[in-house]
Order: C-alpha cells, then structure tokens, then sequence
C-alpha cells in the first residue's frame, strides 16, 4: 500500500516535470516528448551544478578563512545554517500544499488506505525535497570541508551524518510552517495576503534569530580568542552541533536523539491533525452580495483585472513570483540611505576593474529584476480553465498582453525607483551616458524577462497539475527563467571584471543595451505572431 | 445559425470526428447523442474555436469560423461539461467579467444578473468564491454567464449533469425560451428520455460519424429514442 502510494507521489514529482498539457500518442509526438524530456534533464543537472558550484565557491572561501584559525567547527554552522535557510523556504509552501492541501486527499481518504500511509508517502515527498533543496548547500559544504581540512573516518560519518540531520531538520521545519500555514488560511478571509504577510514575517524573524545567534557567536568567538575559550559554556548545544562536521561522536549521537525526538513528536502532531486539517473547509466570514450597477470595463482592462485577480489570489504566486518586487524596493530603500558606504567599499574591493562600479550596481538591479517571474507561470496556471480564454471573442494576443502588462505594471515602478537610487550613487568617473544606461538596462532586462517568462510559459506549458505551487514553483519554464535572470545578470556583472573592463564601460553597458533591446524586439514578434498561435492552439 | 460542413478532426493518429455534417437552424433545440469518445466533445469544442479542425468548415450565423474567429465567438456561449470557472474570483466578478468581454451594458447586465441569478436561486451566493461553490453551483453560474450576453447559440456539453431537479427544470424552460426568441441551442447529452422531450431535432454520432440525424419524429419513428439509439449501437458492433 505504502509503496504504491509513494510511486503515485514520485509519478506527481515526474508529470510535474516533464509533462505538457496535451497528449498526443503519435510518433512524431513521442520523439518530441523524448527530446524534451532529455532537454528539461540535461538543464535540471546544468542548474543543479550551477548551484552546488556557487555554493562550493563560498564554501572554499568560508571554509580556508574559519580553518586558518582552526574553527572548522564554526565553518559547518555557518553552512548548515544557510542550508536551513536554503532548505526550508524553498520547501515550506510545497511542504502545505502537498502534505495538508493537495487535491486528492479527498480521493486518497476515501479509499481503503490507512491515514498513517497517506501521511507517510506525503512525507516522502516533503523529505525528498527538504534534502534536495538543503543537500544543494550541505553537500558541497562538507565535501570541501573534506578537502581543505583533511578527511578521516570521524570527520567522514559526521560529515555524512551533519547532511542526513540538515534534511531531517528542514523537513521537521517545513512541517510545522507549512501545518501554520495551512490552519492560518483556512480561517481568514483575505488569506492570500496575510497568508503573505505571516510568511514574510516568519521569514524576518527567522533571519532575525539567526543572525542573533550567528553575531553571539562571532562576538564569542572573539572572547575564545583574546580568553582562552569559554564559548562552549555559553552556546554549547549550537557549537556541538558545528562539531558534528569535525567528526565528534557525542555531538552526532545527542543532536540524531533530539532531532529524531523533535521529529517523532511532528509525527504525533501529524497523525492527529491530519485528517482535521486536511478535509477542513475553509471557513471565512461569509460575503454578502449586494447589487450595485458597475461600470463598464474596456476588453484589455477586464482582461487585465482578472490577472490581477489570479495574482492576489494566491500566496504561492505572490510570494513566489512576486517576492523579488519587494527585495528591489528594499535593496533600492537600502542603498537610498546606505549605499554610498557600500559603493565606497565596492571601490576598494574592485579598485583594479576601471569603472566596475556601475556595471556591478546595474547587474544587481538587473539581478532583482530578472527574479521576478509572474509572466512565466502565467500560462500553465490557466489549468483547466484555459477553455474559456479560448472561446471569448477576444485574440490570443489580447490574453497574453494582459499577463505581460501584469508583469510590467508591477515591475516597472520597483525597478525605476531602485535604478534610479542606484544611478546617483558611483563617484567619480562615471559618466552621465553610463548613469543613464543604468536605468535603461534595467528596463530592458524587465521588459526582456516579462516576455521571456511568457515565452517559456508558451513554449513549456503545464495544464495537468493538481497543486498551483507546481507550476508556481516546480515548473522547468520557472527553473529556467530564474536561473537566466541570475545567469544573465552575473554573466554582465562577472564578465565584465574579467575582461569587459577592456572596452571600458560604457561600450560594455552599451552592448548590452542593444542585446536586450534586440532581443526584447525579437520576443516581441514571437509571442505577437508564434506566440499567440501556439496559445490557440493549446 | 450553425452550419458544420464536412468536419474532420484527428488527434494524433486517431479519427476523432469524420466527415461530420450538421446544420441547426435559428428556433432549434438540437440534441447531440453518442456513447463516450463518440465525438461529442470534439464537434462542439470545434465549434467554438476551442479546437483546430482539420479539414471542413463551421459557419455560425453565416460567418466562417475560421475567417472571422472573434465575431464568430461573439454570437454564441459554451458550457463545457465540467465547468471549470476561475476559483479565484467571487461569481459576481466572474459575470461581470464575462459581461465587460461581451460589452454588455452595464445597467442591462445588474438586470439580467438579477432576473437568472434569482431565477437559479444563487443570489445569495454570488459574492462568494468560486472556490467555495458546488458542482451544480458551478454549473449554474456557467449558465448565468451563458446567458448574460443574449447569445445568438448556446452550445452546451453535458449541460443537466450536477444540476438539481428544479435547475433542471429551469434549464429546459430557459432553453426553450432562448429558442422561441430566435435563438439557437446545441447540446450533447447522455438523458435520452429528456432529449426525447425537449429537442426539436437530434443527431446520433458513433465513432465519429455521423449515423442518424433529423426531426425526433425522423430519427426515432414510433421508437423510443433510447431503443433507436440502442439498436444503432448494436448494429455497428
């Protein structure tokens, strides 16, 4: 029973990878599938190397730093806590939707199936993706702990073990977030926003106590320094934990016993809840509708209200898709009032790259830009409604004008106030011509990755899907269309410290000007010509 | 209103509709009758321009589907047989939606809102969610929204499945109506008897071809509808 319900799960996490909506058994049609299923493969393992190797460059450089002065142990806390942060909220609203609010636990309680089995093969899932995201940022950490600070058979079991209680701790977090989530939603009434805000809020005060915990320790490891170390009096339990990395047997063996007893007592909470929780119906204060006469909307403004609508609707979307918005207004907010300190600092640090200084504020506003991705996910969340887009009297290009226009109304304000903050802050040498084209490249790569989004979301549809966080979140086209708009941003940023700065920097801003311009032409067409017939046609 | 000449339509190398031929003139109830997979859904999604067709021609209202797309869908109205609304608008922000599509007077729509909404006994509900709603709550603000723009056709799939006796009822009083009016409907449906009675003509559809049509009187003769119906299915086995 277990095992087939844990197929079902593993067949969900496949079809929500690989499968397009409409099925079609002719040969053509299975090479096509077969091609694309290799592609979405072969990107998937590109994007995983990518991360691991950005999270192996910081290790190397944590790592070689915390060892100079043998606190290799501080090292793995450093690193697991980033994997705790990586892995929980990368997993805690998939962790809600597929433990507490997937669409066919209905179907699934219904059958002859112990709730213990349903849970469990959710479970399953829950761990899959808590080590996924968390093993992205702890596997490369302890492999380069390995390398730079000698392996032996201790280090090598605790390395092993620091891995499997990372994934075990963010899917206990998950769980608990994720269940909070879930109760919280169901009793109010304007849930998709304050479902945000609570996430937002959990986010801030973890990175709050985080950052608490992380300042003690620095503080006290500099009273080991100049004292002789009585850290481990005052933060014992944290700083065992680091020493798992560094193979200490009692620090494996206590924090294993309090992490399975944490997680025992999630499974307790579980097989208790779970069937209340998950067959609940929300049961917000009930509307009353009162008849007024409206006014008339024009076809694009319904059109783009209803977008809108979809947006607000979902905290999954929001945050998801939209959290980017907020980290631009924060960076913009930030660098309004600090950042001439941090451009003085990025002067230094890049004193030998001649006029790197726009060129790094520009890729980081194109950076935060290019996170957003409403357009991408625009498309599949049609689901099956999509029906009813195709027989309203109105083109498919009117359809898809109103998801671009959703991406750029939100977007384009953010982006202005943060390019514009960005654009008075180099000193110097900067010119008027490179001060502009901050501004005019982050437009541009908003308008780029508004289209972009759409065209991936044209290109790799997904109709079938139970859960809206898969095409939210879980979709090849999303996948692609952030790690392009980090890619792109730090191929700008990075290529140009390594040989850019040759042509000097205005020509280098300039190209990439055009590039986007071009290109934004280019998908443009498409999406007003292939685009929209490939729409009709889905 | 309707004409379907030589409609043709694969799906992969599968023949879904073959060849089919209708025509459902202004005033007619047209019952569409086929066991599952005969082709219903094709012909009407077709019909409507949800699906590409392969070789044939729709015309609707004299305009050719495939030429004038847009003022095509502008005269007519579809329910899919699980009308999957958008959950995440309330029903009156779904009407008025459809209704600002379609153009519809602001004063005209508050009207018509009110007499369906009513008649349909959903009134009460159409500031809720559509999330919130049943399968026949669904169904009935799908005929609401059908109806909102005064549509030359309606074309329906599966329309009574989910709906309560007295929705029923009111389906085939509101169908009826819309025809008298001048109005033209074409639906598929499984409920023989209730095609026997309400249809002006019908037509039988089995692997995609077209197998009977007419007048009920042409079709079933002194028969039932369902023992034609049964002795069709029989013969092509």
């Amino acid at each position: 029973m277990l095992k087939a319900l844990i197929k079902k799960q593993i067949a969900e996490s496949m079809i929500r990878t690989f499968q397009r909506g409409t099925v079609n058994s002719s040969g053509k049609a299975n090479r096509k599938r077969r091609l694309r299923e290799n592609g979405t493969m072969i990107i998937m393992v590109i994007a995983a190397v990518y991360l691991a190797a950005m999270f192996t460059f910081f290790s190397v450089v944590l790592c070689r730093e915390l060892l100079s002065v043998d606190l290799g142990w501080l090292y793995y806390l450093f690193a697991s806590g980033a994997a705790i942060i990586f892995g929980t909220f990368g997993s805690v609203f998939s962790t809600c939707f597929t433990l507490y609010m997937a669409k066919d636990n209905d179907l699934l309680l219904s059958m002859p199936i112990p709730i213990r089995d349903v849970i469990l093969s959710r479970l399953f899932s829950v761990y899959l993706m808590s080590m996924l995201y968390s093993g992205l940022v702890a596997i490369p950490a302890v492999i380069v702990g390995w390398i730079l600070g000698g392996i032996s058979f201790p280090k090598c079991v605790g390395g092993l073990v620091l891995v499997l209680l990372l994934s075990l701790i963010v899917t206990g977090l998950s769980c608990l977030l994720g269940w909070v989530v879930a109760k919280l939603s169901q009793r109010l009434k304007n849930r998709s926003f304050l479902t945000v805000l609570i996430a937002l809020s959990f986010l801030g005060l973890y990175y709050y106590i985080y950052f608490q915990i992380m300042s003690r320790v620095e503080n006290l490891l500099a009273l080991v320094i100049l004292l002789g170390g009585n850290i481990r009096n005052s933060a014992y339990v944290i700083y065992v934990f680091g020493m798992i990395g560094e193979g200490h047997w009692l620090g494996m063996l206590c924090w294993t016993a309090g992490v399975l007893l944490i997680l025992g007592l999630i499974w307790l909470v579980l097989q208790k809840t779970f069937l209340s929780l998950s067959t609940a119906t929300p049961t917000p204060k009930r509307a009353v509708y009162r008849e007024k006469i409206g006014r008339r909307r024009s076809v694009s403004s319904a059109l783009l209200r209803r977008e809108w609508n979809r947006f607000a609707s979902s905290a999954n979307y929001m945050l998801n898709c939209g959290m980017p918005l907020l980290l631009l207004l924060g960076f913009g907010g930030y660098m309004l009032f600090g950042g001439r300190k941090l451009v003085r600092t990025m002067s230094i640090v890049l004193g030998h790259v001649r006029g790197a200084v726009p060129v790094m504020l520009c890729a980081a506003c194109c950076m935060l830009g290019g996170m957003v991705d409403i357009s991408t996910p625009s498309v599949s969340l049609e689901g099956r409604s999509l029906w009813q887009l195709q027989c309203l009297p109105i083109t498919p290009w009117q359809a898809l004008r109103a998801k671009l226009s959703l991406h750029l109304n939100l977007t384009i304000l953010p982006v202005l106030f943060c390019s514009t903050v960005l654009m008075y802050l180099p000193q110097g040498s900067t010119t008027t011509i490179q001060r502009a084209l901050i501004v005019t490249i982050s437009l541009l790569n908003t308008v780029f990755f508004a289209l972009f989004g759409l065209f991936l979301g044209l290109k790799l549809p997904n109709f079938s899907w139970t859960n809206e966080i898969v095409p939210i979140k879980q979709s090849l086209s999303v996948f692609i269309a952030i790690f392009s708009g980090i890619g792109l941003s730090m191929a700008f940023g990075g290529f140009f410290v390594l040989f850019g700065w040759r042509i000097g920097t205005t020509l280098w801003m300039s190209i990439f000007a055009v590039f986007y311009l071009v290109a934004d032409i280019a998908l443009y067409l498409w999406i007003r010509g292939p685009g929209s017939r490939r729409f009709t046609a889905l | 209103m309707l004409k379907i000449d030589h409609l043709t339509k694969r799906y992969g190398d599968k023949l879904a509709v073959d060849d089919l031929s209708l025509h459902i003139a202004s005033g007619e109830i047209y019952g569409f009758i086929g066991h599952n997979g005969a082709g219903k859904t094709t012909t009407l999604k077709s019909a409507v321009g949800i699906l590409q067709f392969d070789t044939g021609s729709i015309t609707i209202d004299g305009i050719d589907l495939k030429d004038d797309p847009l003022s095509c869908k502008a005269k007519l109205a579809y329910i899919p047989d699980n009308p999957d609304l958008y959950d995440f608008m309330s029903g009156i922000k779904y009407l008025n939606f459809i209704a600002d599509i379609f153009g519809v007077d602001p004063t005209e729509r508050t009207q018509r809102i009110r007499t369906l909404a009513d008649r349909l006994g959903l009134t009460e509900d159409l500031a809720q969610p559509i999330s919130a709603y049943s399968h026949g709550m669904k169904q009935k603000l799908a005929l609401i929204a059908a109806w909102i723009h005064a549509p030359k056709l309606i074309l329906m799939d599966e329309p009574f499945v989910g709906l309560d006796p007295r929705a029923s009822h009111l389906l085939k009083q509101m169908m009826r109506e819309h025809c008298d009016q001048g109005g033209a409907i074409f639906f598929s449906t499984h409920v023989l008897e209730v095609a026997e009675k309400l249809c002006d003509k019908v037509a039988i559809i089995q692997q995609g071809q077209l197998i009977r049509s007419g007048t009920m009187e042409e079709v079933k003769g002194d028969d039932s509808l369902e023992e034609v119906f049964l002795e069709l299915e029989a013969e092509s086995c």
